[in-house]
């Protein structure tokens, strides 16, 4: 009888095992890959170190786009690093937009070491994430300014697609490795980055129309972010929901050990993420109508969070791995939040400043203008005023001296 | 740099045929199956262009065919043996076997598609693919332990049902 069974089952597997592709479609799909492969060679990233080239003596002190010096001279490397990072430039290069003199130190130096220095796709996504996040605050801070020209736009536009597609391949390789529970964590990070911003974006754009009358550049860049934001949330969110899907689906009834720790790593680094924006409301300094909002939100997070935690008691994982990726979300939102409303709000302050400045001067200007005009009309009177005027300031400063 | 691209040729030359078995596991349709088993090859090509290192490249291209299938070409919900069994789908496990002689290699996959058990992905890598254990835990992502019951479970859970037809029809 078993071994009758065992012969059936073993038909039945060899017939499924014959099953293979035909002669023409596996010589037709190799002439396509070969093709694809023709016209996506390998980045020479790695390679062109090794072309020989006359090498300037001053060479030790740069650091090239392909990081040369990273593995031959690591002392200098460090210490040149540690220059570009803490140096005073770089560091007042951090808060620059487009137009300032250090944005290029900031994109083009900064930047770029961070992201050399980050070990660890993990960490890689966190520094590309940081990155998309820091272009999008630089085009809320050139709106609420209003400083955003059409070169500008493209400028942040092409940059954050490129951040966006480098966050989208990392997080697809540490699910390719295996870690979906990392990979979802790093998707609601994005998530909630790419929510933040489109409210805040969708605000600004709402408050400066109110101003202009017609802004085409404001509304292209509107069109722009909104097709964007919107079409890299959507993609997240179904990577979010493929991820739960992978893991529920692979999941044994009897709970195995590896199910248990993903399910606590997830556990884990949600409570992290409220824990990291409760921490983030308490510091802010910010509006307090803002830290009321905030405080309502993480509210709600917690909520999901506490909700998840029941359902994973019961069993229901799906259910539990949606609340707690819902709760990631708006705790990263919430918190991007607040800093961008922060770094914009300190710009418009700062612009406001140098308005008034530009402002005081020139009234400064005219009431000198003005005085002029009526001591040409009195030239006496006037002149008797100077001199008495300066017999006072020099007695001023005789007293000060003697002081 | 030309090494890389004689591995990944090879690699399709080995594997071509089962990750197209695999994709066919996933989505029953033949014609989806062959475009899932392209884009694996050519999302895998994408990534090790980068300059990217993939250590097992046969564990690779099952994980990026399974996510592929998740994203992009997602089965039709079709029903489980057990629930076809109940509508009335009754293939005659008789003694014959005639009913496993007219079976073509996309029934018996569909077939095996069907197990409702979660072992059926086990046990289709380990005895239709002839992947070893450690191989199985590295394309699902469990350990080998978890594999291994997974594995003794589906038999299991295999024997039964074709046992208790059988029984029936005796």
């Amino acid at each position: 009888m078993e071994d009758q069974l065992n012969k059936k089952m073993e038909r039945i597997i060899n017939k499924a095992k014959a099953t293979t592709l035909s002669e023409q479609e596996k010589a037709e799909s190799l002439k396509m890959i070969e093709a694809f492969v023709d016209k996506n060679p390998i980045q020479n990233l790695h390679f062109e170190t090794e072309q020989k080239s006359v090498k300037s003596p001053y060479s030790i002190l740069f650091i090239t786009g392909k990081f040369n010096a990273f593995t031959k001279r690591p002392l200098v490397t460090v210490l040149a690093v540690l220059v570009l990072l803490t140096g005073s430039g770089a560091l007042a290069s951090q808060n620059s937009i487009p137009g300032d003199i250090l944005y290029p130190l900031k994109v083009n130096v900064r930047e770029p070491v961070e992201s050399a220095f980050a070990l660890g796709t993990t960490a890689e996504v966190y520094v590309e994430t940081k990155h998309a996040n820091a272009r999008l605050v630089e085009a809320e801070r050139l709106v609420a300014t209003k400083k955003l020209d059409d070169k500008t736009r493209l400028l942040l536009a092409t940059n954050f697609e490129k951040h966006t597609k480098k966050i989208n391949d990392k997080i697809e390789k540490i699910r390719n490795s295996g870690k979906e529970e990392i990979a979802l964590s790093a998707s609601a990070d994005f998530e909630g980055s790419l929510s933040a911003h489109k409210v805040l974006i969708a605000g600004l754009l709402r408050s400066s129309s109110d101003d202009d009358d017609k802004n085409e550049d404001l509304e292209d860049f509107k069109n722009l972010l909104d097709d964007n934001l919107i079409a890299i949330s959507n993609n997240n969110r179904s990577r979010v929901n493929s991820t739960l899907s992978v893991m529920v689906n692979s999941e044994d009834d009897d709970n195995s050990d590896d199910d248990n720790e993903k399910s606590d790593e997830i556990v884990k680094n949600t409570e992290q993420k409220i824990e990291r924006t409760l921490k983030f409301i308490k510091e802010n300094k910010g509006g307090a109508e803002a830290n009321v909002k905030a405080e309502a939100d993480i509210k709600i997070a917690l909520d999901y969070f506490e909700e998840g935690k029941l359902k994973l008691k019961k069993g229901l994982k799906s259910e539990a791995y949606q609340l707690f990726a819902r709760a990631s979300v708006l705790a990263e939102q919430i918190k991007v939040t607040l800093y961008s409303q922060n770094v914009i709000e300190s710009s418009l302050n700062h612009s406001l400043d140098l308005d008034f400045e530009e402002k005081r001067s020139t009234d400064d200007d005219d009431r000198e203008d003005s005085e002029n005009e009526s001591s040409q009309n009195d030239n006496e009177e006037s002149n008797k005023e100077v001199d008495s005027g300066s017999e006072q300031e020099i007695t001023i400063k005789l007293d000060s001296l003697l002081k | 740099m030309e090494d890389k691209k004689e591995i990944f040729l090879k690699a399709y030359e080995e594997h071509s045929n089962a990750i197209f078995r695999y994709a066919l596991f996933k989505v029953s349709d033949r014609e989806l199956a062959l475009d899932v088993m392209q884009d694996t090859f050519t999302k895998t090509w994408e990534y090790i262009a980068k300059g990217e290192n993939i250590e097992n490249i046969k564990a690779f291209l099952y994980r990026v065919a399974g996510n592929l299938v998740i994203d992009q070409y997602r089965k039709k919900t079709t029903d489980s043996l057990e629930v076809m069994q109940e509508d009335g789908f009754d293939p005659p496990f008789d003694d014959t076997d005639t009913w496993i002689d007219k079976l073509d290699g996309l029934k018996a996959i569909e077939l095996l598609g069907k197990l409702s058990s979660d072992y059926k992905e086990a046990l289709f890598l380990k005895y239709v693919q002839g992947l070893s254990i450690s191989e199985i835990s590295e394309v699902t992502g469990d350990n080998n332990n978890t594999v291994t019951v997974r594995l003794h479970r589906g038999i299991e859970k295999l024997k039964v049902l074709f046992e208790n037809k059988n029984r029936i029809v005796e």
